[in-house]
């Protein structure tokens, strides 16, 4: 019967401490299987947030033995062989304000991501009422950057975030711009570049780490240096 | 106190159109409640498409088809002018999404592309991959950002303030601060969602989705339709029902028994895997108590095979369900069969709408949209993919609705608001002080239970009635219930608290609606009444709560050109 050693970086708004648990081990079961199960048989104090449970909706992002995860969708076995441990320590996810326990704060960054303009801003061969002709080469240019469920973990994992005085726009950020600048409905061809320049799109150390973690495969730092190139996107 | 002209509650498709048309070319003051951030909304998981009759992969499709369809999907139960505006006006909604920057998948012609999908006599659910939630979620999102909507996050409405049937305003928690706020306004809109956690053992649905602006709405008065009908969708993933997607079968896919058979052609030889959902939920049901499953008790199951479609369009139509498949039952789809078995899916019923124009209900100032309501547009089946296109259409006129509302009513009683937030304060004060009490989260799993097993698929009297005394034990339980954390600010055991009691509130309601429907029709099927009885229940259930007292009527269903058969 094998244990798994948790301790689990817990926050109060003024407090901050690490608290340790124990649970045993059980085949087949994800990570927020282990948190869900501490919360609701030894501690329901313990906060952090889920949704969907199947990695679509993006609240479920922390960081365990120092690197980032969704907890719904990563497995404890995956875990405990990459570290080859059996102790586990959970943080909330870095770079991000902490709100309680594994619980972060994302509306000051989604108030940020507005300087991107992260919407579509039609352009003039569709409208309203007919909306637009796409070639589907052209929403394959798109659709990998829309699968971003806003999870934060390239945020978690940003080198640049992780040393930087506050004004370099989240990885997520850059990647909407992208999104919506390689979209071949979009009348835009320069704003967002030019946000995106402001929020220091040139510190990025192209460390890749957004890309290496982001669970919907998206190529993060790719569409950074897209927007970096100045070639016209769409 | 906080004053605004119109209140949405949650921001999935149909609370974010909502606020959108709500304040769109006015002065109005709107503002969006949503328990968790916009993106984590349900709407998100909507997977396979979502219908409207374009006409751009089979050009003879039209609305009037979609009409039918949708009303022989719903077994006769949808009201028919509500569906009828619905399928007509929302192709130009389509136009308007695209125009909004939703990324579909396109065919050929550079058009929205379109798959077949259950009980669809043409193809007609609009897709991306098979993300349409999602992108759909997040386009609205977008939009709100663009319109500088005011959302607040992480709010949960505790409370409606209603005086002799008269709205006055709402009563909501800031779970960061743990400050309870009184809310004065003139109008709300009601878009919470569905309540699948009721069957909390085994479901597709988020964790937070428990009906909580339902039970509110069915506190304060208001009663809810058809609760009974709860859809259980065919093709959740045996181990967790998580959900995977229609479109596997819309696709081609097929479900096999454990003789390798494609059981359906014994149910629905016509349509097969693409027979509407509640008939291919009991034919796997059958099936397994047939022993021609795969498995024992909660871990039987048959299987669904997608090997033939080929890897290619796995990857570019499937992908979702194939990463799903990969990491919560270790399968890869292109090469092997995945076990499936059914899961609590869907709500047909919820808040009683009355008029299907503005998504008013029975009480002046309160309107509802989305998946919490039932206007009637699915009945006692909903189709699939026409859910996402369901919840944006009402939507929309939800916030047209309670925009025109806002402009014709006055704001509610301050002292009123007042007084209920302060019972509020006292309440959440006692809760946090509690030092023990029953397990909540005991009754809850309980409550799951016994649905599941009670009022799950196939049901009889006898079982629905044992499954009523349970669930009046477990409110008299949920009395003593015990929270387990005394912080003030963000105290999630305190939402699961209230979550708790929506829920079981609910429970009572569809054991209620379900026990007195003497019938078999759409997703409500029972061993002792197995036919349809359009002649004595051709009609809506309505559950009305006054206090601790549930009480049962029934309205009319409208008919207008498609006379049942």
């Amino acid at each position: 019967m094998k244990t798994i050693f948790v301790s689990i970086k817990r926050f109060d708004g003024t407090n901050e401490w690490y608290q340790d648990y124990e649970v045993p081990y059980e085949k087949g079961k994800t990570i927020v299987w282990l948190l869900t199960k501490i919360r609701e048989e030894q501690d329901v104090t313990l906060n952090f947030t889920v949704s969907c449970l199947h990695a679509i909706c993006g609240a479920c992002g922390v960081k365990i033995n120092g690197s980032s995860y969704l907890t719904c969708s990563t497995t404890l076995d995956e875990v405990l062989e990459t570290f080859k441990t059996d102790k586990l320590t959970f943080e909330p996810m870095a770079n991000f304000k902490v709100i309680r326990d594994l619980v972060v704060e994302f509306d000051p960054k989604f108030e940020r991501m507005k300087e991107v303009s992260p919407w579509l801003k039609p352009a003039s061969h569709g409208s309203v009422e007919t909306g637009f002709k796409q070639s589907e080469t052209e929403f394959e240019k798109i659709s990998s950057s829309s699968n971003c469920i806003l999870c934060g973990l390239c945020t978690s994992e940003c080198e640049q975030l992780a040393k930087n005085d506050g004004r370099y726009l989240d990885p997520f950020i850059f990647n909407k711009a992208y999104r919506f600048a390689a979209d071949s409905r979009d009348a835009d061809s320069t704003e967002r570049i030019v946000a995106s320049l402001e929020g220091e799109l040139w510190k990025c150390v192209h460390c890749m780490k957004c890309t290496s973690v982001c669970p919907k495969e998206i190529d993060i730092a790719e569409n950074i240096a897209f927007l970096r190139s100045g070639y016209n996107l769409k | 106190m906080l004053v605004f002209d119109v209140v949405v509650i949650g921001a999935g498709g149909a609370g974010m159109m909502a606020a959108l048309k709500a304040g769109e070319g006015n002065d109005l003051k709107v503002a969006v409640l949503s328990k968790v951030l916009p993106t984590r909304s349900a709407t998100g998981c909507a997977q396979g498409g979502m219908n409207a009759a374009l006409g751009n992969r089979d050009r003879s499709d039209s609305t009037e088809q979609h009409f039918k369809d949708t009303v022989k999907g719903s077994a006769f139960l949808a009201d028919q002018d509500a569906v009828n505006f619905f399928v007509s006006e929302m192709p130009d909604l389509m136009k308007e999404l695209d125009y909004m920057g939703v990324p579909f998948d396109r065919d050929e012609n550079g058009n929205i592309a379109q798959r077949p999908f259950g009980g669809a006599s043409k193809p007609r659910a609009c897709y991306s991959a098979d993300k349409i939630g999602h992108v759909v979620l997040h386009a609205l999102y977008e939009q709100c950002l663009k319109n500088d909507v005011n959302f607040l996050n992480e709010w949960q409405m505790i409370s409606m303030v209603v005086e002799d049937g008269k709205f006055h305003g709402l009563v909501a928690l800031d779970i960061k601060s743990g400050e309870i706020h009184p809310i004065n306004c003139k109008s709300v809109v009601i878009a919470t969602g569905g309540f699948g956690r009721v069957y909390y053992s085994r479901t597709t649905n988020p964790t937070g989705s428990t009906g909580d602006g339902t039970a509110i709405a069915f506190d304060a008065g208001i009663p809810i339709k058809d609760p009974e009908f709860i859809q259980f969708h065919p093709t959740g993933l045996a181990h967790t029902g998580i959900l995977l997607s229609e479109a596997c079968r819309g696709d081609g896919g097929y479900l096999l028994n454990n003789k390798g058979e494609r059981f359906m052609k014994k149910y629905d030889p016509d349509k097969m895997e693409l027979s509407t959902r509640d008939v291919v939920a009991r034919s796997i049901e059958q099936e397994i108590k047939d022993g021609f499953g795969f498995g024992e008790g909660m871990s039987s199951h048959v299987l669904m095979d997608v090997r033939h479609l080929g890897k290619d369009h796995i990857m570019s139509r499937l992908p979702g369900a194939r990463e799903t498949a990969l990491i919560f039952e270790g399968i890869d789809i292109i090469t092997d069969p995945v076990p499936i078995r059914p899961a609590c899916h869907y709500s047909m019923g919820g808040i009683h709408v009355t008029d299907y124009k503005t998504c008013a209900t029975t009480m002046d100032g309160v309107h509802a949209a989305g998946e919490s309501c039932s206007v009637s547009v699915h009945g006692a089946n909903r189709l699939g993919a026409n859910s996402v296109s369901e919840v944006v259409f009402f939507g929309k006129y939800a916030g047209v609705g309670a925009r025109d509302t806002a402009m014709r009513r006055t704001l509610g009683n301050n002292e009123l608001i007042q007084k209920e937030t302060k019972k509020w304060e006292a309440e959440f004060k006692r809760l946090r002080e509690k030092k023990d009490g029953i397990n909540m989260f005991e009754i809850r799993d309980r409550m799951g239970a016994t649905m599941w097993n009670n009022l799950g698929i196939y049901r009889n009297g006898e079982d629905m009635e044992a499954a009523l005394i349970e669930i009046d034990q477990l409110l008299e339980a949920y009395k003593d219930a015990f929270v387990g954390d005394s912080a003030k600010e963000y105290n999630k055991a305190f939402i699961n608290y209230l979550e708790i009691g929506n829920s079981l509130k609910l429970a009572k309601a569809i054991s209620i609606g379900a026990i007195e429907r003497k019938e078999s029709r759409g997703s409500h099927s029972r061993a002792d009444y197995q036919k349809r009885n359009d002649q004595e229940f051709l009609k809506h259930t309505l559950i009305y709560k006054n206090g601790e007292d549930y009480k049962l009527d029934y309205c009319p269903v409208v008919v207008t050109t498609y006379q049942p058969e």
